[in-house]
């Protein structure tokens, strides 16, 4: 008969991934927008906690970032998806976006972040021009480990958004998504929900970059997915960009 | 010192799910003289890499070529290997081994009948073979005198006695779910070897080797060493074929309660008492 032994011990854990609403509550997105914000995240969570249920060997975990004069979290810690509550948010103030992203930077250090959690996932919603000097932050968190690694993800609200800043934020202009109304605004919402499921997919891939550089990010992936398959022979890690939204899809008189 | 060795690959619970196939594969070669040669693989199992378990089972099957060939040809003046590695581990071994993995990819999908993708130009691309058979590459030589520690990609190889544990060699682990790969073009610039001598100090030492799947399935770094010094202490009380008849449902079990990747460990356990008794 086989001898009994326990399994040895040793904590075991899934992978975290974080992910993270950082929202532009200027006074610009005072009334219809930020009401439009959150409703849609609102409606999105359910989904979300869905999809995470079918992977149990992802943790997904979610905070909200706000920033207008000055930025601060709505959820501090990080909370599971299944915990996770949307508080609706307000608008008034400017737009210091400088200050959510050395917010957001404290946060994807390591420590509190670990080398064992799979690629944090940013979702900004915007509809202005940042009045702080954002473009040192956002370097600094750039040049982070996680930062290079996340999955940066932007929505633009409205024609006053300032795109180019987003751009920079996203590394890829096709990862700045244009919701010019409030149907527009859900389905981007929803859409960028869903790179938490395909973060969360295990399967390995090649390394972008050659030798021993950890520059590459899954954005530079996105940018440019045929040139760096073919150059280097590098799997991209695979955002459906087939499926984004269009921003068209919008009547003329629903133009924010 | 005996060397006892065992290993065990099992398929991830996320790939059960999937209904996809386990990506990992090792081998185990063991010589005459007492040397042991342990390698494990992880194919990437992406979508761009449909043929990453052949390409895993390939690899390890070159990383023990390549190493009996040398060991041959140094057979009786194993101090020579010793240098030849600590000289040319990163570069000439490691070179051999992706020429000989990549030689032996465009083999096995000639055999398979499998497409060939062309180039713009109507070449065949071999760059875009390889890709789909992605994978990493772990391996240990274990001599009586030094070992010799192999690292293209994700895993681990430990070190672990009574005492101590600690990596063999130290990896440039890429952080989220990106590994280096024998894939790539120059893929043996990302290679990592060690070369060690053997501590006879210790009556008994445990060399593993593990794909990541089982160091991303803990809380954290400390709590996979706890898991190693128990594997470990197992080995020690139980010995290795008790550990072994469990090996696949801890491992399992493992990956079903962690990451939910596939899973491959080998274990090459070191110890004087049956050598004495032989004596």
């Amino acid at each position: 008969m086989a001898t009994e032994i326990k399994r040895p011990g040793g904590e075991l854990a899934s992978r975290p991934l974080h992910f993270f609403w950082m929202v532009d509550c200027s006074g610009s997105m005072y009334g219809e927008k930020i009401g439009a914000v959150n409703h849609a995240i609102q409606s999105t969570i359910p989904e979300m906690a869905e999809a995470a249920a079918d992977n149990p060997n992802a943790q997904l975990l979610i905070r909200t970032l706000k920033f207008s004069t000055g930025a601060t979290w709505v959820t501090s810690s990080p909370v599971p998806i299944d915990e996770f509550a949307w508080e609706d948010l307000e608008a008034n103030g400017v737009t210091d976006l400088g200050k959510a992203f050395d917010l957001l930077a404290a946060q994807l250090t390591i420590p509190p972040m670990t080398d064992r959690a799979l690629p944090p996932v940013i979702v900004l919603l915007s509809d202005g021009c940042p009045t702080d000097d954002y473009k040192s932050s956002l370097d600094k968190l750039k040049h982070l480990p996680w930062g290079k690694k996340a999955v940066k993800i932007a929505i633009s609200i409205g024609q006053d958004a300032d795109n180019d800043v987003l751009a920079d934020f996203t590394g890829n202009k096709e990862l700045v998504l244009q919701a010019n109304n409030a149907t527009a605004l859900t389905k981007m919402i929803k859409w960028a929900s869903t790179a938490a499921s395909v973060v969360s997919a295990p399967a390995s891939r090649v390394a972008l970059s050659s030798e021993k550089d950890n520059s590459a990010s899954p954005a530079d992936a996105l940018l440019n997915q045929d040139s760096i398959a073919a150059t280097s022979g590098a799997a991209p890690l695979i955002l459906d960009m087939n499926n984004i939204p269009n921003p068209d899809d919008v009547g003329e008189s629903d133009v924010w | 010192m005996k060397c006892s060795v065992i290993g065990k690959s099992v398929r991830g619970s996320s790939h059960i799910r999937k209904d996809k196939e386990c990506q990992d594969s090792f081998h185990i070669d063991t010589y005459d003289d007492g040397t042991v040669v342990i390698a494990v693989a992880d194919g990437h199992g992406s979508d761009s890499c449909p043929y990453s378990k052949s390409g895993s089972t390939i690899a390890v099957n070159t990383f023990c070529k390549v190493i009996r060939d040398l060991h041959s040809s140094y057979a009786e003046k194993l101090d020579m290997l010793q240098t030849y590695l600590n000289r040319e581990g990163e570069m000439g071994v490691a070179q051999a081994i992706e020429h000989e993995w990549k030689r032996r990819v465009l083999k096995a999908h000639t055999n398979a009948k499998r497409n060939y993708p062309l180039t713009e130009d109507g070449k065949k691309d071999c760059e875009a073979i390889y890709m789909q058979y992605g994978t990493t590459l772990l391996g240990l030589l274990i001599t009586k005198g030094f070992t010799f520690a192999f690292q293209l990609g994700d895993g681990d190889i430990l070190y672990i006695t009574d005492n101590m544990i600690g990596s063999v060699i130290e990896s440039d682990k890429i952080l989220g779910v990106e590994t280096h790969s024998l894939c790539k073009r120059n893929a043996w610039k990302s290679a990592i070897t060690a070369v060690s001598r053997i501590d006879k100090s210790p009556d008994s030492s445990l060399y593993m080797i593990s794909t990541d799947g089982l160091s991303n399935s803990y809380l954290n770094n400390s709590e996979f060493e706890t898991a190693c010094k128990d594997y470990y202490n197992l080995i020690k009380e139980h010995g290795t074929v008790i550990v072994e008849e469990h090996l696949s449902d801890w491992l399992s079990d493992t990956s079903e309660n962690g990451c939910g990747d596939d899973i491959t460990a080998i274990f090459a356990y070191l110890s004087k008492e049956v050598a004495d008794e032989g004596n």
